[in-house]
């Protein structure tokens, strides 16, 4: 067996294991970030030298190929960003080796999300992703951050409970748990009652996952109670790791019933954009209101599964890649401002184009690409979205107008941030300091949201090419 | 291969932004002015190098660069000049030049001003020569975040809420744009974003679509125009807008609107056009009367002129509306003219407020008896605004009036009456401000007269071409007639 082909998870988990180790016996806790770093830096070379690959392992169970490994760039590449940003901000907390170890665990998780050829196996990886999130969430072990994780458990295994409801009504069905041999089977059954029940319970308990309405509630708590870079862990690798799973199971297997969940999610895009961005409109607060602002962003990469066809995905995957950055940045920056200040109203942030300079720039690029504005790749995915929605006619023509009329409704909530950023005056004796760390993640974040809105080509063309593979 | 001189005409200004603010930040502000300026000539000087390589004679485009940005999508990057966008070219390089000496009296954040000064030049100008629909968008929407930023550091007492107001009312329309863009983009087959193609192909579009990717484009359009009744964005913008800001404003972004409605409406959408004439006919007259009413209602002079922006901006619809070479041709000239004229007016409005300290009517009666320069080129803007002939505004509103008399007789006779109101505040305007008796409270206060190098010789420079313009129209008329004649072709059937 080529064991390359699992390399990249082997990597991490070997890497997580010694940061344990060192954590153990090393009273010196700056090695860990780094160690965590160095292994994920491997293990995206590791997934880099696999390209091209179009595999399946294990009988079955797990899928090498341009989506997984897609996904696990974007999972890799935002647990740098996420651990970068991390090494200044838990610095000289209590159980900082678990912090990483956590974090490995559940970038880990994502991966193997991202890789599941079976029911089962997307189940285990979720779980493994999910716990070790829910414990990230819970680690500041104070009252809000505790809340945050309480309310992320308890709907978090919800959702698994309803993930393994839908999962076993499909697995009577079918008789099988492997996704493309639950393909074959649906496609000669067709759509029937039961599976319909099972469609809907898969939809309710991912739904939870990618944070879309009615089953968001979880996210503005938890989102606002938990450290700040566990948030923006959250917002770029947990919801892109529902999405990844989503997407797989979704175009992969239950295709022969694409007409009830096409329409179902055509509804729930449409609602989900629209009070994910009316109701930041009303937030004081800056994670809250990033955290409304993730929902009305997990509404449009819905479209995608509204809308099938290459395009569409295409434009939900690059969506997926602009998110991570520009939340994961986002999320980044107002961890530095809460490390540094304490605080977390906008009206905290005025002035910082003088306190925090590099920050404010960063920040916002980061929230001119939420809002779509070009030459951002913000911009170019939505475009993607309103073509492919567009392109699709009849009611799909209406997910491209509220994509546009919510776009416009949460730019006013973004310049509010930037008003206060350049144009408002800070408080007195407010000293930021800008650390390597976040500066390091920040400006990376920042360099690819404008390299790859400037030039999209090749990856269009490559997403392109995923969606299409997805759909046959 | 020929130099590409377009390119590099957009590419001075927007990688100079960048450079500005890095030469402000080491070197100080004073230096990073005064590069700024140097740039801004030198875009100028690229520009007029431009025209000396373009041919009046020829319809079609030219000085094009073409090539493929995004295959996979069809976009394309394809800059070119041809009749319609060249006189506007030259307003933008031109014009940018008085708003930087406008703002020589800025004292806070300089090197950022003139970094986003040079930006928006730069962004405009690829609104005007961009040819392929996606990077037209992208520059459309790209005026939008400077623009906001010069509104809301820089500006006047309510300048955080207009600079919102601005943003997000114009963003908006630019979606809807963003929508029928992507409309045309499916409908092409292949699929493209190439305006050259779309042009040859979209006329042959249902009547249905036709109207309404149209109607989607106009409304996009008309907040931009601005037209009655999707203009409230523009009095408060240009009020709390600093100089700078409020000339390009005028002079400038409102004719993104005008010259989109040309080359990304009527010239490619002729069926629809003519079903959506009516609309177009009613809003241009209104807006042109409306605004002219409320524009005598000011008591702030800078409110005032924005007004007799949007009733002047009625006129170009109009012209725009009529279909036919002339009305097409006037519709132009209006934006070249009123670019002009209109810049100097926010530039006068500007030095009032420096001088005087304040921008009410009322209390500046009779100021320039103490600034005669000043005076001088107040009364030859003031009368340039309202259409006196001899001055480029009259050339522009007769060609528009002659033209639009063709397609709609009693519209025109109805909106020739404006005219005299826009005459009517304009003059009772100047009548205060230039002619009355001192005001009290400045009797005795020694105003200085305006400065030669930062305010004379601008409004000075500009004045010469408002008059050049008016007594030798041949210049621009030539340089647009071919490529017009080619778009009042598309509607000779009707």
């Amino acid at each position: 067996m080529d064991y390359s082909l699992i390399a990249p998870e082997l990597i991490l988990a070997l890497f997580s294991l010694s940061v344990l180790a060192v954590d153990f016996y090393s009273p010196e806790k700056k090695i860990l970030p780094r160690l965590s770093i160095a292994g994920l830096g491997i293990s995206l070379l590791s997934v880099l030298a696999l390209f091209g690959s179009e595999e399946v392992l294990f009988g079955g169970m797990w899928i090498v190929d341009d989506y997984a490994i897609y996904f696990k760039l974007l999972f890799l590449l935002a647990g740098i960003l996420v651990v970068l940003a991390s090494s200044d901000y838990i610095a000289g907390r209590k159980n900082e080796g678990e912090y990483y170890v956590l974090l490995i665990w559940a970038v880990l998780g994502a991966m193997w999300v991202a890789s599941s050829g079976d029911l089962i196996n997307l189940f285990v990886s979720f779980e493994l992703a999910g716990i070790s999130t829910y414990a990230l969430a819970g680690f500041f072990k104070d009252e809000k951050s505790s809340e945050a994780a309480m309310k992320y458990f308890i709907i978090g295994t919800m959702s698994s409970a309803l993930f393994l409801f839908g999962m076993s009504i499909i697995y009577g069905l079918t008789g099988t748990t492997n996704l493309s041999a639950i393909r074959q089977s649906l496609d000669v059954i067709g759509a029937n009652p039961l599976a319909l029940l099972g469609v809907a319970s898969l939809i309710a308990g991912f739904g939870f996952e990618m944070a879309i309405v009615p089953f968001h509630m979880w996210v503005p708590d938890t989102y606002q109670g938990a450290p700040t870079t566990v948030t923006a862990f959250l917002a770029s690798v947990v919801e892109a790791m529902a999405f990844a799973a989503v997407f797989r199971l979704f175009f992969g297997s239950l295709g022969a019933m694409q007409m009830s969940w096409s329409m179902a999610f055509v509804v729930l895009a449409l609602i989900t954009m629209t009070l994910g961005n009316v109701v930041a409109l009303a937030q004081a607060n800056m994670k809250r209101m990033l955290a409304y602002s993730s929902i009305g962003h997990a509404g449009y990469v819905i479209i995608a599964l509204a809308v099938i066809s290459p395009l569409g995905i295409a434009g939900g995957l690059l969506h997926i890649l602009g998110s991570i950055l520009a939340k994961g940045g986002a999320f980044i920056a107002a961890a530095l401002v809460v490390r540094q200040t304490g605080l977390e109203l906008i009206k905290d942030y005025s002035g910082l184009r003088k306190t925090a300079p590099i920050t404010a720039l960063c920040m916002t690029i980061f929230l001119l690409s939420l809002a779509g504005i070009p030459p951002l790749i913000g911009f170019v995915s939505k475009f993607v979205l309103v073509s492919a929605a567009i392109e699709a006619g009849g009611i799909m023509i209406w997910l491209a107008i509220f994509l546009i009329v919510n776009s416009a409704i949460s730019l006013y909530f973004y310049t509010m941030v930037m008003k206060q950023m350049h144009l408002g005056e800070p408080k007195e004796g407010v000293r930021i300091h800008e650390s390597g760390g976040f500066v390091a993640a920040m400006l990376a974040a920042m360099i690819l949201t404008i390299a790859i809105g400037l030039y999209p080509e090749p990856l269009i063309r490559f997403l392109l090419a995923i969606g299409g593979g997805l759909l046959t | 291969m020929a130099f590409p001189i377009l390119t590099t005409m957009l590419a001075i200004p927007i990688i100079g932004s960048l450079a500005v603010y890095i030469v402000g930040r080491l070197w100080g502000d004073k230096r990073a002015r005064k590069s700024a300026l140097a740039l801004c000539l030198l875009t100028f000087l690229v520009s007029v190098w431009a025209l000396l390589e373009f041919d009046f004679s020829i319809p079609g485009l030219q000085l094009m660069e073409k090539y493929t940005w995004v295959k996979s999508v069809g976009i394309s990057y394809i800059l070119a000049v041809d009749g319609i966008n060249m006189p506007l070219v030259l307003l933008t390089t031109f014009i940018s030049l008085p708003a930087m000496a406008a703002s020589w009296t800025i004292d806070e954040r300089i090197s950022l001003h003139y970094s986003l000064l040079l930006l928006i030049e730069g962004a405009l100008l690829g609104v005007f020569i961009a040819l392929d629909l996606f990077l037209f968008f992208v520059f459309w929407e790209i005026v939008l975040v400077p623009m906001y930023f010069l509104i809301g550091i820089w500006g006047g007492p309510r300048r955080k809420y207009s600079a919102i107001k601005f943003f997000i009312y114009t963003h908006l329309g630019g979606l809807l744009i963003l929508l029928a863009i992507i409309a045309m983009y499916f409908k092409m087959q292949p699929h493209t974003f190439s305006l050259l193609e779309i042009t040859a192909v979209a006329p042959t579009f249902s009547a249905g679509f036709q109207t309404i990717v149209l109607l989607a484009l106009f409304i996009g359009f008309a907040i931009k125009m601005p037209i009655f009744p999707f203009h409230t964005w523009l009095p408060d913008a240009h009020v709390e807008a600093p100089t700078a800001g409020s000339i390009h404003l005028a002079s400038l972004l409102l004719k993104m609107g005008g010259y989109a409605l040309i080359r990304v409406g009527i010239a490619i959408l002729p069926v629809g056009a003519v079903n959506l004439a009516p609309l177009m006919v009613v809003l241009a007259l209104i807006s042109g009367f409306y605004a002219a009413f409320c524009a005598m209602a000011q008591r702030d002079i800078k409110k005032l002129i924005a007004y007799s922006s949007v009733s002047h901006m009625g006129y170009a619809l109009l012209g725009i509306a009529a279909f036919n070479t002339l009305g097409i041709i006037g519709a132009i000239y209006q934006m070249v003219a009123h670019g002009l004229i209109t810049g100097m007016l926010f530039f006068i409005a500007g030095s009032i407020h420096h001088h005087v300290g304040t921008r009410i009517i009322d209390d500046i009666k009779g100021f320039t008896k103490m600034m005669p320069t000043f005076q001088a080129f107040i009364v030859v803007v003031f009368f340039g605004a309202f259409g006196l002939p001899g001055l480029a505004g009259f050339v522009a509103e007769f060609f528009i009036f002659v033209g639009a008399f063709q397609t709609y007789r009693n519209a025109t006779i109805l909106i020739v009456f404006s005219v005299v109101v826009t005459a009517a505040y304009f003059l009772w305007t100047l009548q205060k401000v230039a002619f009355d008796d001192l005001h009290p409270s400045l009797a005795g206060r020694k105003l200085h007269d305006i400065d030669f190098w930062t305010e004379a010789v601008p409004i000075g420079i500009t004045v010469l071409l408002i008059v050049l313009f008016g007594i030798y129209p041949a210049f621009l008329v030539d340089m647009m007639e071919p490529a017009v004649l080619q778009v009042a072709a598309l509607f000779a059937g009707s």
